[in-house]
């Protein structure tokens, strides 16, 4: 079985929301000492919106593609309250393939690195 | 090879048709069925405890356990009354590092170690140091991924109280010089750990030729149980070296103001013992024995010369540690392009391939050769070409979808 589907290799190849924020109000940095792959997130929160938001560091297809894929669900989104109740199961929905348990942290690192900064 | 890939029941299975491609011997190694008979009729037929019943069935018991130790000791040249069973290398090391290390290492004295060491030969010292203020050492590598040994010379001084070394590195592959560095360190007074993990199931080991002062190995990766390893230390050392667990089995006389102990080995064996896995580990042995090592050796550097040949071939390869397949064991780490580890480990698993994928317990290596993780593939007496084949195969179907 294959699991990297077109999602996963076109949010790998290419990125969305791959980037620095200026002046970022929120951020956070989880490192996952499993493969080492290292997340950071900025956020700039207006008034209960959230205006911005970027990721980087480097990682593996599953972890790069759910941070692209998160963070463009997060734009979509905007209100901090409902990006603050974004499930695990609504980023495998996003991912769109099953990811065997092994691997889940890797999908799930930009989740926890999205929460962290938005505490 | 006097044996067939058949007396291995995970081999026999199929899983959508296709057999099992394990590449990740280094971590644990597959069970043969006789072992698996040894544990099996240990629960069945005389599942008493050891060294305490006066009934039939618990003397059969401790007369196995007993025989399962003498078998260890004779497979890596020690007495049998150097042989500690243990949980695995880890605690063997821990144990070390408490109990003789606790007793005789002081402020500012000096443990040497090395940057290609796996977290348990590496983090038990760390914390010896930090407990007793003590300083530590970590010896450098090649580009070759061999030991820099003319910086153990400069180490080495008089305040060095261990090296603690691995006999073959689980990434790199290769095989360090034990015996050298056991002359030298003896010159300055210092004791010698050998972390055998990676040597006893794959080569011919004799500790008293090594001249080390403990050595630490794990069944598991040697076809045993998971849950019995093994602790030797050298008779003179044993003698002096203080319990660390104290409890049922392992103690002479108790009252209430004193306890006096057992003699090493009984005295580091608190508790009744991995009684099933000590068993298997002595079947382990008897087949590897059968088999030979001399043959193991022949065969794993026939796969490793192949692997390494058929790797290089690859674009975008980098293959870590001794070019040379004579100076390595069968354990190959590598990248491929900009693939991550993970990535690739996924996509073989895919084919039915099972290889290690991370940084495999050795992150102070890792960021010595500035990476965040490799993919590694280990052998045993069970893999043969097909099997590295099968794993370039994967790895041209990797490139194909993520390059």
């Amino acid at each position: 079985m294959n699991i990297y589907g077109e999602i996963l290799i076109e949010n790998w190849r290419n990125p969305k929301n791959y980037k620095k924020v200026s002046k970022p109000t929120h951020s956070a940095e989880v490192y996952n000492p499993l493969c080492g792959d290292k997340i950071k997130i900025e956020v700039k929160i207006r008034s209960d919106e959230i205006v911005d938001i970027g990721f980087r560091g480097g990682g593996c297809i599953i972890s790069q593609a759910a941070a692209s894929l998160l963070t463009q669900e997060v734009r979509k989104l905007k209100n901090v309250k409902r990006v603050k109740n974004l499930t695990e199961r609504k980023v495998f929905e996003l991912i769109g393939t099953e990811i065997r348990t092994a691997r889940r942290k890797c999908a799930l690192l930009p989740l926890e690195v999205l929460r962290k900064a938005l505490k | 090879m006097p044996f067939t890939l058949n007396d291995f029941p995970i081999l026999r299975k199929k899983t959508a048709g296709k057999r099992l491609i394990y590449l990740d011997s280094a971590a644990t190694s597959l069970k043969p069925q006789k072992i698996i008979d040894a544990v099996d009729s240990y629960y069945r037929e005389y599942s008493a405890n050891v060294h305490r019943g006066i009934y039939e069935i618990s003397e059969r018991a401790s007369r196995e356990y007993e025989k399962a130790r003498a078998k260890v000791a004779r497979f890596v040249g020690a007495k049998t009354q150097e042989i500690v069973f243990v949980r695995n290398t880890t605690e063997a090391i821990n144990l070390v590092a408490y109990s003789w290390g606790d007793a005789n290492v002081g402020k500012a004295d000096r443990i040497i170690t090395s940057i290609m060491e796996h977290h348990s030969n590496f983090v038990p010292w760390q914390e010896l140091a930090l407990r007793k203020k003590a300083e530590i050492k970590y010896l450098d590598i090649t580009d070759d991924g061999q030991l820099k040994l003319d910086q153990l010379d400069k180490l080495l001084t008089s305040k060095t109280k261990l090296v603690a070394i691995s006999h073959i590195s689980n990434v790199l592959g290769t095989i360090n010089p034990v015996e050298k560095i056991c002359n030298m360190a003896h010159k300055v007074g210092a004791l010698v750990l050998v972390d055998g993990a990676q040597a006893v199931p794959h080569r011919c080991v004799d500790v008293k030729r090594i001249g080390c002062d403990f050595y630490a190995f794990s069944g598991h990766k040697m076809l045993g149980p998971t849950g019995i390893g093994v602790l030797w230390v050298k008779e003179e050392l044993a003698k002096n070296l203080k319990p660390h667990f104290f409890g049922g089995g392992m103690i002479g006389e108790v009252s209430i103001q004193r306890t006096s102990f057992d003699d090493f080995p009984r005295s580091f064996e608190a508790g009744t013992p991995h009684i099933a896995g000590a068993i298997g580990l002595g079947a382990a042995v008897s087949y590897l024995e059968e088999i030979g090592l001399r043959t193991v050796v022949r065969h794993e550097q026939m796969l490793t010369k192949y692997t390494l040949e058929e790797l290089n071939k690859l674009k975008g390869i980098k293959v870590y540690g001794p070019a040379s397949f004579t100076e390595r064991s069968g354990i190959v780490s590598f990248t491929l392009d900009e693939i991550h580890p993970h990535d690739l480990a996924t996509i073989l698993d895919g084919d039915g391939i099972a290889i290690r994928a991370g940084h495999h317990c050795c992150m102070p290596l890792h960021k010595r050769l500035g990476i965040n993780a490799t993919a590694r593939a280990s052998f045993y007496i069970y893999n043969n070409k097909e099997d590295i084949d099968k794993l370039i195969e994967g790895l041209n179907k990797a490139r194909k979808i993520l390059v």
